[in-house]
């Protein structure tokens, strides 16, 4: 999902080098950038903990083994009906607007950019997060 | 994981945050999945599971 950040990262770069509170424009970036990782990298590893005990429980109650796929289905009927919330409809207007976010969302210096960038890798993560969902079923 | 299920969800992602259309792309994705969905509900063999390909 890194890719799609592009915008908004820059946008921040660009505002940070405006404003020229810091002296390097890329050091605060950075807190933000890294703050947005560090929210995927947590849902990531919950993930994959979440896959291990699926696949443990997988092996102790055949029913499970046995209906994997119809499982799966369901699980995609889920992630489509998440697609049509409202909480999925904002986040996504959020993360479409980077220069709503920043002029609604800005905080100075290193822990204002620090919250932004962890703020901004939850709005994402609520776009994203139950699609995601939809690779148990390949897993 | 499933690279190409992995690839598409990322195409998606990109699509639904970085097109015009974001919304209505979002919509559309909704649709696909609960149909493909409800698909693989009644037969179970429309989903390649891990190890079978895709």
């Amino acid at each position: 999902m890194f890719p799609s950040a592009a915008p908004v990262i820059l946008a921040v770069a660009r505002v940070q080098r405006d404003t020229g509170t810091f002296r390097y424009a890329f050091a605060p970036t950075w807190v933000f950038v890294g703050a947005y990782l560090l929210i995927w990298t947590l849902f990531g590893g919950l993930s994959y903990l979440g896959a291990l005990a699926a696949s443990e429980l997988a092996q102790q109650v055949p029913w499970i083994m046995m209906n994997a796929a119809r499982i799966g289905g369901g699980i995609l009927v889920l992630a489509g009906i998440y697609q049509l919330t409202s909480l999925k409809r904002v986040c996504l207007a959020k993360c479409r607007a980077p220069q709503d976010f920043i002029l609604h969302s800005w905080g100075k210096g290193y822990s204002g950019s620090l919250r932004m960038g962890l703020k901004y890798g939850i709005y994402c993560l609520e776009v994203t997060g139950c699609s995601s969902s939809f690779f148990f079923p390949w897993g | 994981m499933n690279i190409a299920a992995m690839a598409l969800l990322t195409v998606l992602i990109f699509a639904e945050k970085c097109f015009p259309p974001g919304a209505r792309i979002a919509q559309f994705a909704a649709l696909a999945l609960i149909l493909y969905g409800t698909l693989v509900i009644i037969v179970p063999a429309a989903l390649p599971l891990s190890g079978a390909g895709m």
